[in-house]
């Protein structure tokens, strides 16, 4: 029970993973809280839906193409609707990204209809067993696929010149700007790739769950607390604090309440406020 | 030096309110005013948090839903008359402000319209799921309206629309003057410090987290009121009332009327009741609508409508009035 609960977590965790390091992203790029994050995720559904399910590609090609496709949008949503506000206060951001979310996500409710769509991967049937544990191939391919996802977006960022354009610019972006870095495309490749990794959990998680335009509600204020846990802006702290909630959330559902089981994601959110406010691995500022 | 003239204005703005459902006898278009009114005392709360303040609530609705259900209750359950309930609601809204407020309210930057995004979402399954309290997705009916009044002689009946229309616009006369008072006191203007810059605010002494404090309590006080109304009004409240979605669509009244302007909510939520009323037969189409025309709003007018026709006339004001 404990070890099969564990597994589901780190599955989940895997994916509040890959949607929190692109919402820190660009919160710490540019001090922007994503709140159509969660319609980007969908986007990435509904993606792999129809490159897999109506177009019949195969399921891995499906989620790459998502991934680039949604990136793309990605590109288009910076370009066009937060370049106008970037430098005025926070609180336009804010209502711009809201504004944002309800556009997309009704877009999609207009498009595709509010009826759930279920999408097909080779491993959904195939199921795995070891030590008391089952859990079906598609859940690891998941966890596997996110760990990769991680791994390519740290070595990214470390060893490659746009990568470490990126955090120069997260580090202080006036000095980036001074030693030649260009801010907009910085901003660019931030979106693209924040936007492509929610689109993998996305399009990664739609076998196991239903596709439809709300769904990236919950995983919404998931990736929130996540991001609040980790420190805001902090990608290791994302990584780690994916997978902590997603295994509270696991525990917490099968030992105390499963009807209540978003419930504790908001009280750890409520408990980190109070208890320690930077996040794990931020950097302490004076509040 | 325009004090006769505003006061002339005033004055038939008042004459005008009062006689209005004299002349209107349709229940449908007073129905409309009651909505308008109910609606724009919750806006007004929004105002002093949002538009003042600086601090974006997202649980809009899901505060007006826990003055409602408080309300409610209080007058089914127990049951205490609705002019013991309607203060009672306005405390447990308060109350929830106060618990939601000072984790976040203590933190610079968006914790706050963080706890409230997850304090709304959670607010709904809450009022689903809570069936024993809240009724579920049946939510609860037979809600009392107000109990009559003798006032001057003249008695006050509440539950028919004219007589509720009165109630409202005292209760929104209200909000108004609050907002009004605000913009022209100190703490008003700790509040427009605190958002325009708060390292500025804190080092020339407002205290940001008590300012920022006091402002979502009032806040909450307006739209545990506004909740309560809401729920004797309709007679009837379930979850879908106060969702998220309709969180969304009174930030429009905020953002389209005005944000931080004195007139600019009561403009905002008189559009964005009317406009989706006549526009009913293509109601599918109204929340990607209000997306576009919220990202428009913010770039090309950031302070609504009634900070566009300001600047058009190019009275620059004093900063408070911005």
């Amino acid at each position: 029970m404990f070890l099969q609960q564990l597994v589901n977590g780190l599955v989940l965790g895997g994916a509040y993973a890959l949607i929190a390091v692109g919402m820190t992203m660009i919160f710490g790029i540019m001090n922007i809280s994503n709140f159509a994050h969660g319609t980007i995720y969908m986007l990435g559904a509904y993606a792999v839906y129809f490159l897999s399910t109506v177009f019949k590609q195969p399921f891995f090609l499906a989620v790459a193409l998502a991934m680039f496709v949604v990136g793309l949008v990605g590109i288009a949503i910076e370009r066009i609707v937060f370049r106008p506000v970037y430098g005025g206060p926070v609180l336009n951001d804010l209502l711009i990204a809201l504004g944002l979310s309800f556009v997309l996500e009704n877009g999609a409710l207009l498009l595709w209809g509010s009826q759930t769509k279920s999408v097909r991967a080779p491993f959904t049937d195939t199921v795995i067993r070891f030590a008391g544990v089952s859990v079906t191939l598609q859940r690891l391919v998941v966890l596997f696929a996110s760990v990769i996802l991680i791994g390519a977006l740290y070595i990214f960022l470390n060893r490659t010149r746009y990568g470490k354009a990126i955090v120069a610019t997260a580090q202080n972006p006036k000095g980036a700007a001074l030693v030649g870095i260009d801010l907009d495309r910085v901003y660019m490749g931030t979106f693209a790739i924040s936007s492509a990794l929610a689109a993998a959990a996305g399009a990664l998680l739609a076998p196991l769950f239903y596709v439809f335009p709300t769904m990236g509600n919950m995983p919404l204020l998931k990736a929130f607390v996540v991001v609040v846990l980790g420190g805001m802006g902090n990608v290791q702290g994302a990584v780690v604090g994916g997978f902590l909630v997603g295994v509270a959330e696991s525990l917490g559902g099968a030992y105390i309440s499963s009807d209540y089981k978003n419930v504790f994601s908001f009280i750890i959110l409520i408990s980190v406020l109070l208890v320690r406010p930077q996040g794990l691995f931020g950097r302490s500022e004076s509040a | 030096m325009m004090r006769g003239r505003a006061g002339t204005l005033s004055l038939a703005l008042v004459v005008g309110t009062v006689a209005i459902p004299l002349v209107i006898r349709d229940a449908y278009y007073l129905h409309i005013l009651n909505v308008i009114a109910l609606f724009a005392i919750g806006v007004y709360g929004f105002n002093i948090i949002t538009g003042l303040a600086g601090q974006f609530n997202i649980a809009h609705a899901g505060f007006i839903g826990i003055g409602a259900y408080a309300s409610a209750l209080a007058a089914t359950a127990v049951p205490l008359p609705f002019w013991v309930a309607l203060p009672c609601a306005v405390l447990v809204t308060v109350l929830f402000g106060f618990l939601i407020g000072y984790p976040s309210l203590r933190l610079r930057g968006v914790y706050f319209a963080l706890t409230t995004l997850a304090f709304g979402e959670i607010l709904s399954l809450v009022f689903e799921n809570w069936v024993a309290v809240t009724g579920g997705p049946m939510g609860i009916t037979k809600i009392p309206p107000p109990a009559a009044v003798r006032f001057l002689g003249v008695q006050m009946a509440f539950d028919e629309k004219a007589g509720f229309y009165y109630l409202c616009v005292i209760c929104l006369a209200a909000a108004i003057y609050v907002n009004r008072q605000l913009l022209h006191s100190r703490l008003g203007r700790a509040m427009l410090a605190v958002r325009e810059n708060e390292d500025l605010a804190q080092s020339i002494g407002v205290p940001i987290a008590r300012t920022k404090m006091t402002a979502f309590l009032l806040a909450t006080a307006l739209l545990g009121a506004t909740g309560s109304l809401y729920a004797h009004y309709f007679r009837f409240i379930s979850p879908v009332s106060f969702s998220p979605a309709e969180s969304f669509r009174q930030v429009m009244m905020l953002i389209v009327g005005g944000k931080g302007t004195l007139f600019g909510p009561l403009l905002g939520a008189i559009i964005l009741t009317i406009v989706p009323e006549v526009l009913r037969s293509i109601e599918e189409y109204q929340w990607i609508a209000y997306g576009v025309v919220l990202i428009l709003c913010i770039v090309f007018l950031p302070n609504g409508l009634v900070g566009w026709v300001r600047d058009l006339w190019g009275t620059r004001r004093a900063p408070e009035a911005r």
